[in-house]
């Protein structure tokens, strides 16, 4: 189990919503890390043991759309959902193109939130821990 | 007293013995004429004839011809040298006469008479001669007389020069006095005209006192108007003789007095010598009007202080129209912050949403802690604590927002320039972010606090971070950073700086960025730094801009810690 443990990577520069969202990540059971910055998570080696990434857009340094870019072109399948406080259409556009598995607008809703995840991890024929609603 | 018979006799007698004596001189009886010692011969007595006849003749023309020539020349050196020379020789051209005559009549007496005559003019001529000699040698040869003539010539030439210089100087000076009398005269026409003038501004002057629009006043030692013109008494709607039984105090606004008793005050004893105030006075209807009064102290001969005269102008309307006009700024003001806080509307809406988004996420999580069996309390103490941490930064950022575009009238009253700084820095912070803006502050620590109006200053300050914003947005190549600087100058005055990096200051519009709708971004208003710049003059301080090093703008502003207290 622990090779296939599910692992929710939050990149934001937000310590707020980090914790909000790394609070949430814990009641569903699953495991979760948080990055300050685009630039934290790259340097890490987390990005192979990373079942989904939740990415802020805007944030000092490297953005969350380019870290999608240099991921894409790197490769890198891993699945991204994107959470923003910005409604901009031509992020969002951009952020599905390059194959965003969600785009969601702060303040979202849990289910919202949990409901990407589950797309995310099923499109992987991940198994949903228990505690996790369906 | 002689008879003429008497006279008579004596002529007689006379005329007797002159015959006798005569006769005696001639005695020709007594001797023998001189022809005889030549013994009659004719040719001998020819030969002495001719001879000593020629010798007389000579002897008597050169007299003449001296006599003549002393009676000619007035300026002889010697007159009476020549006169005895001629006598002399005429004497010897006698005796020489004398000679041809005793040849045939033997008058040898006459004739010895004469020699003797003769021997004293020689004698007296012999020694006369020597004794002119010395003076005659001394007198000027001709040589001599010619070179003094030459010397005279010079000088006489010198002094016709130095007599020619003396009548051009008689010319010059004569043509001085006559070109000072001129400006004398012109002096006297001048002065005169001058007086008429003076009559002519004084008899204006009375008339504009009689009817100016201006209030003219004279105080009296009992602070009473001791005379006041029409203007005046109509500006305040009391009489002249209403006014005579009053005061500047008493019809000066309540709220005025006290200020105005000590201007008066310090008149009196000396410590003010003009007072030029601008207060208020309340008409005899109860309305309240503007003034200005001039004042001066008026010392007379014995330099005691007797009245004050007062010039006092109804500056009602110069009053009204500047408070128009600082209302307008404000609303102006208010317009162009709201404008700015309206192209920071999405990143306030990002401020705000981060906290809610987080609260909204801490409840969930909470809902879901609760409903564990059992409830796992202390990740929802936890979250509880951020939800109530993150409500307060939602509060303080519409806190913030309201506070930047609330509607009211503009207020003075002591301000952390830091803090307020820190305010724009924070609302501003996502928007920065946004742009990729880092953002270094160097707030001096223990700045002083200052009287001004928070949100105005605000104001400019959000101005000159949204410009710097701005001139970073081309900027690829290099770091974004915009540096805040807050500082304490020499004078004790605050220094704000904001330098960004962007693109610099287009020389060409650098002079012109401070006017009114001068912009240089496409959907810029021009209104930004106009109004920043009237704030920052508001409160006595300056708004500049310079070139950063090595790239980039810096703005500036000042702000005195006595910062301004007009409106």
């Amino acid at each position: 189990m622990t090779d296939n443990q599910i692992i929710v990577m939050i990149v934001d520069d937000d310590d707020s919503i980090r914790k909000a969202v790394r609070r949430l990540m814990k009641s569903y059971g699953f495991a979760v890390e948080t990055f300050a910055s685009a630039e934290e998570f790259l340097g890490s080696d987390r990005l192979a043991k990373t079942s989904c990434l939740i990415l802020d857009i805007h944030m000092p340094g490297m953005n969350g759309l380019e870290l999608q870019k240099r991921l894409v072109a790197s490769g890198s399948g891993v699945p991204i959902i994107f959470i923003t406080a910005f409604t901009d259409d031509r992020a969002r556009a951009q952020a599905m193109n390059a194959g965003a598995a969600g785009y969601l607008a702060k303040p979202f809703s849990d289910d919202e939130l949990l409901n990407c995840i589950h797309s995310v991890l099923e499109h992987a024929g991940v198994d949903v821990p228990q505690s996790a609603p369906r | 007293m002689p008879t003429p018979m008497v006279h008579g006799a004596a002529d007689m007698e006379a005329s007797h013995s002159m015959t006798s004596l005569l006769s005696w001189l001639m005695s020709p009886q007594d001797y023998m004429p001189h022809g005889m010692c030549f013994l009659w011969q004719p040719e001998l007595i020819a030969l002495h004839v001719v001879s000593d006849s020629l010798i007389a003749l000579a002897y008597y023309s050169i007299p003449i011809a001296l006599i003549y020539f002393v009676l000619k020349r007035t300026d002889l050196a010697f007159p009476s040298i020549f006169v005895l020379t001629g006598l002399f020789i005429l004497a010897c051209g006698t005796t020489h006469a004398m000679s041809v005559w005793t040849l045939w009549y033997p008058d040898y007496r006459v004739d010895g008479a004469i020699k003797a005559v003769t021997a004293l003019l020689s004698i007296g001529t012999g020694v006369a001669i020597w004794k002119v000699m010395p003076l005659a040698l001394a007198l000027p040869s001709t040589a001599q007389l010619e070179r003094a003539n030459g010397l005279l010539g010079v000088e006489i030439g010198q002094r016709q020069r130095a007599e020619a210089a003396l009548r051009d100087a008689n010319v010059d000076l004569e043509r001085r006095v006559a070109a000072r009398t001129a400006d004398l005269e012109e002096e006297v026409v001048r002065r005169r005209n001058t007086e008429a003038t003076l009559r002519a501004s004084e008899e204006r002057w009375r008339s504009m006192f009689e009817a100016s629009a201006v209030g003219i006043a004279i105080l009296d030692e009992q602070n009473h108007f001791a005379a006041t013109y029409e203007a005046l008494q109509k500006m305040v709607g009391y009489s002249g003789e209403e006014l005579q039984s009053l005061g500047p105090l008493d019809i000066t606004h309540q709220d005025d007095r006290e200020a105005t008793q000590k201007l008066i005050e310090d008149m009196r004893n000396g410590k003010r010598q003009d007072l030029p105030t601008e207060k208020r006075y309340r008409r005899k209807d109860n309305k309240v009007i503007w003034v200005r009064v001039s004042a001066a102290r008026a010392l007379d001969s014995s330099s005691s202080l007797r009245g004050i005269p007062a010039i006092i102008e109804d500056i009602t309307e110069r009053k009204r129209a500047e408070v128009a006009w600082h209302d307008a700024r404000d609303a102006l003001a208010r317009a162009t912050r709201l404008t700015v806080m309206g192209e920071l509307s999405a990143s306030i809406a990002h401020e705000v949403n981060q906290p809610l988004a987080a609260i909204i996420t801490n409840a969930q999580a909470c809902e879901r802690f609760l409903g564990f069996s059992p409830p796992d309390l202390d990740e929802v103490r936890d979250a509880v604590g951020e939800i109530v941490r993150d409500g307060r930064r939602a509060s303080e950022v519409l806190k913030r927002i309201r506070a930047m575009s609330k509607n009211t009238v503009p207020e003075r009253g002591q301000v952390d320039v830091n803090y307020a700084i820190a305010e724009v820095l924070a609302l501003t912070r996502d928007e920065l972010q946004r742009h990729r803006v880092t953002v270094q502050t160097d707030l001096r620590s223990k700045l002083p606090t200052i009287m001004a109006d928070r949100v105005q200053l605000q104001q400019v300050v959000l101005n000159l971070v949204m410009n710097g914003i701005d001139a970073m947005r081309a900027v690829t190549d290099r770091q974004r950073i915009l540096t805040v600087r807050s500082q304490l100058n020499d004078q004790g005055n605050i220094v704000v700086n904001v330098a960004d990096s962007g693109v610099g200051l287009d020389p060409a519009s650098r002079d012109r960025i401070f006017e009114s709708f001068f912009t240089t971004k496409p959907e810029g208003m021009g209104m930004g730094l106009a109004i920043s710049n009237t704030i920052i003059e508001a409160h006595q301080g300056r708004l500049w801009a310079e070139s950063g090093s090595p790239f980039g703008a810096v703005f500036g502003f000042t702000l005195p810690l006595a910062a301004g207290v007009s409106p």
